[in-house]
């Protein structure tokens, strides 16, 4: 009756869970310890932004293209950014080309909700011409290799190409709007960084791997920049007590601060 | 802290009005409507039915599928028919918040289906559509380990406020709503977007968290008063001194032998799957008030009871959570394994009366989709002999 995939994961969370039990894990870590980041910016000559992102052998691309369009009628002076991600069929055999799969539009709309409510992006400052012409930064994300938690991933990946985005300068010649050769950096006002942790059992871990990923019961994401929370999502088809809301929440934020300072310290950055 | 900052005058922590009514479509298995405020939205479940495409079937669990839209006429601008991004990411979310209470291991390879439609939103839809969706799968009968309650508490004007509306929601500086499950302690969908300080999100958080254990008890009410008003049309044909139809409508309603056919009409819609956490002495609370000419009936329903009572202890599923039940219900349990095993297993009598149907129709019958009481449909007793038959499989 029950099919093979299901005694295998069956086993599988047996044998990760019992490592737990003595705060071990698949490849040494502790329940607590997140993997190794690395950040490569840079990488795409035609992106105005560009970044590779390793978390462990997790691996996301992203890219980030201004474009010139019309503003939102509702906010006449402001820019406007816009998240896409990519599951690429390249990164896991369990992708398949063709239209987003639910999976994707969720990571692409967390990934949205860090950058965006963060404010980290003034989007004041990407207005040209009011009520006319603004930049739109595309934000697009591919994954390359999926070995688990790309939702921390992509939101490295988004924030590190942004902090290097240097968007082209655009002249006006009657009334027409054009990119020219000069190109200037964005203003970041904040860092969203995001950790997500991971229910497996009665255990709660960061950062999962591919093989912990497939069998946890349940997974919430948090957002945050130096002063405040400000994304936040539950997934997986278990659930979490509310305490153990709270203590990832605690979690999130220390292991957040970590990474951002590894991030400026990497990029050059200013964290004020 | 002013009762002022608020644009519809509420208080800080005041919900908008919430009502909720169950049973209100006639076709699904179980259906619900919502109004939290302006939000208006229904619900409907149906299953646990064959999962079709067959490849997305799980041999260990049922699929809880959610699909959540909005209508074009449902905000102020025209919305484009075809799902959006946001959608489809509410129906994922929402989907695995309901994964974690529906007891999913009893129906393995099956699919419950469940529609949710916004007919108009107004600020914390996704957690109208989600107390709309617990209420119907309660309706339908699908065992649960809890209700889900849901509500968005958010920042407005530099207070946490709850339950916002969706001028607050657009004006306000953070939102995040919260499916919550009261008697577990669950946290089944947890979204934020904002900027929360630590101290604030505490306050959302737990805001959230109280007054969801009031929203619970709304639906746990709109649950009793759905049964409450089939006892009330019972007490309206005896005030008209048609005994005889009383005698009818109970033998049709809670007599699964009875081969009266009942009409469409008069003929309640039970749905009530709760069989095992039925209480034998507390059933009086229902037929005090029969009208003493049905104690003819007495027998029959003692009888049942009493089979019913055994089951009870032999059968592990006995602290599902379903809607509460005020009458005793014995009609069969609106899901039968559609194995050809279960099929099999029955006793032969019922299956030469059981013709040979197409699948559908099957479940429709045992779904209890037309009117209940007839022979064809199964007993109780072969239904959990079916359950626990998967049981032994799956070990």
């Amino acid at each position: 009756m029950a099919d093979f995939k299901v005694v295998a994961n069956a086993i599988e969370k047996n044998h990760i869970i019992k490592l737990l039990d003595s705060d071990r894990r698949l490849d040494g870590r502790s329940k607590s310890d997140m993997r190794e980041i690395k950040i490569e910016t840079n990488i795409v000559g035609t992106a105005h932004g560009s970044a590779i992102v390793h978390l462990g052998k997790t691996k996301v691309i992203c890219g980030v293209k201004a474009v010139l369009s019309a503003p939102w009628s509702d906010y006449p002076n402001k820019g406007s950014i816009f998240v896409g991600f990519e599951a690429s069929p390249l990164s896991s055999p369990s992708y398949r080309a063709g239209p987003p799969q639910d999976h994707a539009i969720e990571l692409a709309r967390m990934t949205d909700r860090a950058i965006r409510e963060s404010e980290c992006i003034n989007l004041e400052d990407l207005c040209i011409i009011e009520g006319e012409k603004v930049y739109t930064l595309n934000i697009d994300l591919y994954s390359l290799d999926d070995f688990g938690n790309l939702y921390d991933a992509c939101v490295l990946a988004a924030v590190a190409a942004l902090a290097t985005t240097k968007i082209p300068e655009v002249e006006i010649v009657d009334g027409n709007v054009s990119f020219t050769d000069e190109v200037r950096p964005i203003k970041m006002d904040a860092y969203p960084i995001s950790v997500t942790s991971y229910k497996i059992g009665d255990h709660i871990v960061t950062d999962a791997e591919f093989k912990e990923e497939r069998i946890a019961d349940a997974r919430i994401s948090f957002g945050t920049t130096q002063h405040y929370i400000v994304s936040g999502q539950k997934g997986g088809k278990g659930a979490f007590k509310s305490q153990e809301v709270m203590d990832a929440l605690t979690h999130s934020i220390q292991k957040a601060s970590k990474i951002r300072e590894f991030f400026a310290e990497e990029l050059g950055l200013d964290l004020k | 802290m002013t009762a002022t900052v608020r644009p519809d005058g509420r208080q800080l922590k005041q919900l908008r009005e919430l009502k909720v009514e169950v049973g209100n479509l006639a076709r699904p298995d179980g259906s619900s409507q919502v109004r939290l405020g302006k939000n208006m939205v229904i619900a409907s479940v149906f299953g646990p039915r064959e999962q079709h495409p067959k490849f997305l079937a799980l041999s260990d669990r049922a699929n809880v599928k959610i699909n959540y839209r909005m209508a074009t006429f449902s905000v102020g601008d025209y919305k484009r028919s075809f799902p959006s991004r946001r959608e489809k990411e509410i129906s994922k979310v929402l989907s695995e918040a309901f994964s974690s209470v529906v007891i999913t291991k009893h129906f393995p390879r099956s699919s419950i289906d469940i529609h949710v439609q916004m007919f108009e939103s107004d600020g914390g839809s996704r957690t109208a559509a989600a107390i709309a969706v617990s209420a119907a799968l309660a309706d339908a009968g699908i065992p649960m380990r809890d209700l889900i309650g849901g509500i968005a508490t958010g920042l407005y004007g530099d207070e946490v406020c709850l339950d916002l509306s969706g001028h607050e929601d657009m004006k306000g500086t953070g939102d995040m709503p919260i499916l919550y499950s009261p008697e577990l302690d669950e946290v089944s969908l947890f979204q934020l977007d904002g900027k929360f300080t630590f101290d604030q999100f505490k306050e959302s958080f737990y805001t959230s968290i109280e007054s969801i254990k009031e929203i619970v008890e709304v639906i746990k009410q709109a649950l009793i008063a759905k049964y409450m008003k089939v006892k009330d049309e019972i007490a309206v044909v005896d005030d008209e001194e048609h005994e005889e139809d009383v005698q009818t409508i109970i033998q049709d309603t809670f007599i699964s032998e009875s081969v009266a056919e009942p009409t469409a009409d008069e003929t309640p819609k039970f749905n009530s799957s709760n069989i095992s956490s039925f209480d034998p002495d507390d059933v009086p609370d229902g037929t005090t008030d029969i009208p003493e000419e049905t104690v003819v009936v007495e027998p029959a329903a003692t009888e049942l009871r009493e089979e019913t009572a055994v089951e009870a202890v032999s059968e592990p599923v006995s602290e599902v959570m379903a809607e509460p039940v005020s009458e005793p219900v014995s009609e069969p349990i609106p899901f039968v394994p559609a194995t050809e095993e279960a099929v099999v297993e029955k006793t032969t009598e019922e299956v030469v009366k059981t013709e040979p149907v197409e699948d559908e129709t099957w479940y429709e019958d045992s779904l209890g989709l037309k009117p209940m009481g007839k022979k064809e449909t199964l007993s109780n007793d072969d239904v959990l002999r079916d359950i626990e038959y998967s049981f032994e499989e799956d070990d």
